[in-house]
C-alpha cells in the first residue's frame, strides 16, 4: 500500500454563502502526480488552492470545514501556521507570474523570506533549483537579468524553479501549460515528468489528454463533488461512472 | 394643432424607418467631426496660453530692460520703489521649498493609506477610507486655507514659535491638500498590479507585510512615484490657500518659522495693482511663465516614469 501525503476527508469551501466544494474526500500519493479534470467551475482550482491554505489569504470570505491531513496534522484545524506549510507545498500558477526582478533574486525570493541570509547558500540554492528545472543552462550567463525577458515557457519553468527553492515535498500547479505555445508546454510536461522523482505533483488541467500523458492518478470533479478518482489509466479506459465517462468522451463539459 | 404620428403605423415599422434615416446620415462622420474638433480645441487652447504667457513673460527681459540674472538670482524685491529692483529668488525658493517639503511628508502618508486601503483591509478601506478621500479632494481650497488661518497659524504661534504665518504653515496646509491625491493615485499604482504577484509571493510562504515590502513596493515604485509628482504639481500651482497662511513677505525666509512667500501667491498679491504692460506687471507675467516650466517639467517626468512602468 502507498503511503498518501495529503489526505482531505468531507472537504467543503463556501466563498460566503456560495458553496463551492460540497464534501470531497481525495488521498494524494506520495511521489505520483494526480491530475484533478473537470468542467470550468467545478472546483478543482479552489480545491488546489485550498491545499496551501492559499485560499485563507486570497479571499477573507472562504470558509472551510472537514479535515485536510498532511504529514500527520489536520491544517485546517487550530492555528496551523500557513507560511511554513506553504514552504512544504509549492505553488505554480496558470499564467508564468515571475516577480520584476532578475532572474536570481526570483529564486531566491522564497529561501529569503524564509531567513536565508548567506550569499553562498543563496547561490548553492539557486544553481541546485535552476538545475532541476532544467533552466539552468539557458541562464546561467544571465541570473542578474530581469526575469520579465525569459521567453514564456521560460519563465514559467523559473517559476516552477522558484517555488522548489524552499525544498518543498508537494508542488501544486494550476493549469501550468494553458498560457503557453505547444513547444513550451512540451518542456512543461517533460519536466513535471522528471520532478516526480523528488517531489508529489498535485495539477489542475483543462486538457484531458495533458492527465492522460503525465498523471498516474486522475481525479474528476462535477460541481463541486469528487467524481470518480483511480489509476489514470483505468479512468480514462474504464471509467466507473457515466458521468465520468461522459466527460472524458466530450458529451458535457 | 400638434401633428400626431399615424396610429394605424405598427411600431415595428416606424422603427425600421427611423433607422434607415439615421444611416443615411453618416454617423462615422458626424463622430470623427466631434471628436476631431474637441482635440483641435484642446491643442489650440494649450498652445495659445503657452504662446501668451511666453511672450507675455519674456517682455520684462527685453522690454522692461530687467536682468534674468537678477530676476533668478537676488532677492530683493522692490519693483515700486524709486530704484525699483525684481529680484525673485525668495519667491521660487519659497514655491520649491513648499512644493518638496510638502511632498516628502505627503509621501510616507499617502503610500502608507494606500497600502493599507489596497493590501491590508481591502474591504474596509474601500468602504471608509475611500469616500472620505473623495470628500477631501472636493473641499474647496480657501477652506482648507481659511482651517490653516483659524486653526494652525494660532498653533504655530503658541506652541511652536514666531508669529504662526509661516513656511511651515504653509507646507502643512498644502500636505493636506495634496495627501488625497497622493493617496488615490498611489492606491490605482498598486490596484494596476497583477494579482499574480501577490499570490506567487504568499504561496511561497511571504507574510502579507513581506509581499508588500519585497514586491508591491518595487514593482509599484513608478507609478508611486508619479503619484507624488501629480501631487508636487498641485502644490506648486497652489496659491489661495498657502497665501492665506504664509505670511507674504518678500525676505527669504531662514527658517521653518519664518513667513515667505511663494511665485503664486505674489501673483495673486500683485495682479490687481498694477497696470499691463509695466515693468511691475511684466514680471508677473515672467513668474507665471516660470510656474509653466516648472510644471511642464514635472508633467515630462510623469511621462518618462510612465514608460518605465512594467504593469
Amino acid at each position: 500500500m502507498t503511503d498518501s501525503i495529503i489526505k482531505t476527508e468531507n472537504l467543503k469551501v463556501a466563498y460566503g454563502e456560495h458553496q463551492v466544494i460540497h464534501g470531497i474526500d481525495l488521498e494524494v500519493i506520495e511521489g505520483e502526480v494526480t491530475a484533478l479534470i473537470g468542467p470550468s467551475g467545478c472546483g478543482k482550482s479552489t480545491l488546489l488552492q485550498t491545499l496551501n491554505l492559499l485560499i485563507r489569504s486570497m479571499s477573507p470570505n472562504a470558509t472551510l470545514s472537514g479535515t485536510i491531513t498532511f504529514s500527520g496534522k489536520n491544517i485546517l484545524k487550530g492555528k496551523m501556521d500557513a507560511l511554513d506549510l506553504r514552504k512544504q507545498i509549492g505553488m505554480v500558477f496558470q499564467k508564468p507570474n515571475p516577480f520584476p526582478k532578475s532572474i536570481f533574486e526570483n529564486v531566491a525570493y522564497g529561501p529569503r523570506v524564509h531567513g536565508y541570509k548567506k550569499k553562498k547558500q543563496l547561490q548553492e540554492i539557486v544553481e541546485q533549483t535552476l538545475t532541476d528545472a532544467y533552466l539552468w543552462d539557458e541562464v546561467k550567463d544571465r541570473l542578474h537579468e530581469s526575469a520579465l525577458e525569459l521567453s514564456g515557457g521560460q519563465q514559467q519553468r523559473l517559476c516552477i524553479a522558484r517555488a522548489l527553492a524552499t525544498k518543498p515535498d508537494v508542488l501544486l500547479m494550476d493549469e501550468p501549460t494553458s498560457a503557453l505555445d505547444p513547444v513550451s508546454t512540451q518542456g512543461i510536461e517533460d519536466l513535471i515528468q522528471k520532478l516526480k522523482e523528488q517531489y508529489t505533483v498535485v495539477m489542475v488541467t483543462h486538457q484531458m489528454e495533458q492527465a492522460a500523458r503525465i498523471s498516474d492518478t486522475t481525479a474528476f470533479l462535477y460541481m463541486g463533488q469528487l467524481i470518480e478518482v483511480n489509476d489514470t489509466t483505468q479512468l480514462f479506459f474504464s471509467p466507473k461512472r457515466q458521468q465520468t465517462e461522459d466527460y472524458i468522451t466530450g458529451k458535457f463539459g | 394643432m400638434i401633428p400626431i404620428m399615424q396610429t394605424t403605423e405598427k411600431a415595428s415599422e416606424r422603427l425600421i424607418r427611423k433607422n434607415k434615416k439615421l444611416s443615411l446620415k453618416n454617423p462615422e462622420r458626424n463622430g470623427k467631426v466631434i471628436v476631431y474638433s474637441a482635440a483641435f480645441v484642446t491643442i489650440l487652447a494649450t498652445l495659445a496660453v503657452t504662446i501668451f504667457l511666453t511672450q507675455q513673460g519674456l517682455q520684462s527681459f527685453y522690454m522692461s530692460g530687467i536682468n534674468p540674472l537678477e530676476f533668478l538670482t537676488s532677492t530683493n524685491w522692490n519693483p515700486s520703489g524709486s530704484n525699483p529692483s525684481y529680484g525673485a529668488l525668495a519667491f521660487i525658493f519659497g514655491s520649491l521649498s513648499v512644493t518638496v517639503l510638502s511632498a516628502l511628508i505627503v509621501a510616507p502618508f499617502g503610500i502608507g493609506a494606500a497600502i493599507f486601503m489596497t493590501e491590508i483591509a481591502p474591504s474596509w478601506g474601500k468602504k471608509i477610507l475611500q469616500p472620505v478621500i473623495e470628500i477631501l479632494v472636493g473641499i474647496p481650497s480657501v477652506v482648507y486655507g481659511y482651517l490653516g488661518l483659524t486653526v494652525l497659524v494660532p498653533f504655530i504661534r503658541d506652541h511652536i514659535g514666531g508669529s504662526g504665518y509661516s513656511l511651515m504653515a504653509g507646507v502643512i496646509v498644502v500636505s493636506l491638500m495634496i495627501l488625497p491625491t497622493v493617496t488615490t493615485l498611489s492606491a490605482d499604482a498598486f490596484n494596476r498590479l497583477p494579482n499574480g504577484l501577490r499570490s506567487s509571493s504568499l504561496a511561497l510562504g511571504a507574510t502579507r507585510w513581506q509581499t508588500v515590502r519585497r514586491v508591491l513596493l518595487p514593482t509599484a515604485m513608478p507609478g508611486l512615484l508619479t503619484a507624488i509628482i501629480l501631487g508636487m504639481a498641485r502644490a506648486i500651482g497652489e496659491a489661495l490657500a498657502i497665501q492665506m497662511v504664509i505670511g507674504n513677505t518678500t525676505i527669504l525666509p531662514s527658517s521653518l518659522l519664518d513667513p515667505a512667500a511663494t511665485m503664486t501667491t505674489i501673483i495673486t498679491l500683485n495682479m490687481g495693482h498694477t497696470t499691463f504692460n509695466s515693468a511691475e506687471n511684466n514680471v508677473l507675467w515672467t513668474l507665471g511663465l516660470l510656474l509653466l516650466i516648472l510644471s511642464y517639467g514635472l508633467v515630462m517626468l510623469v511621462r518618462f516614469l510612465a514608460a518605465r512602468r512594467k504593469f
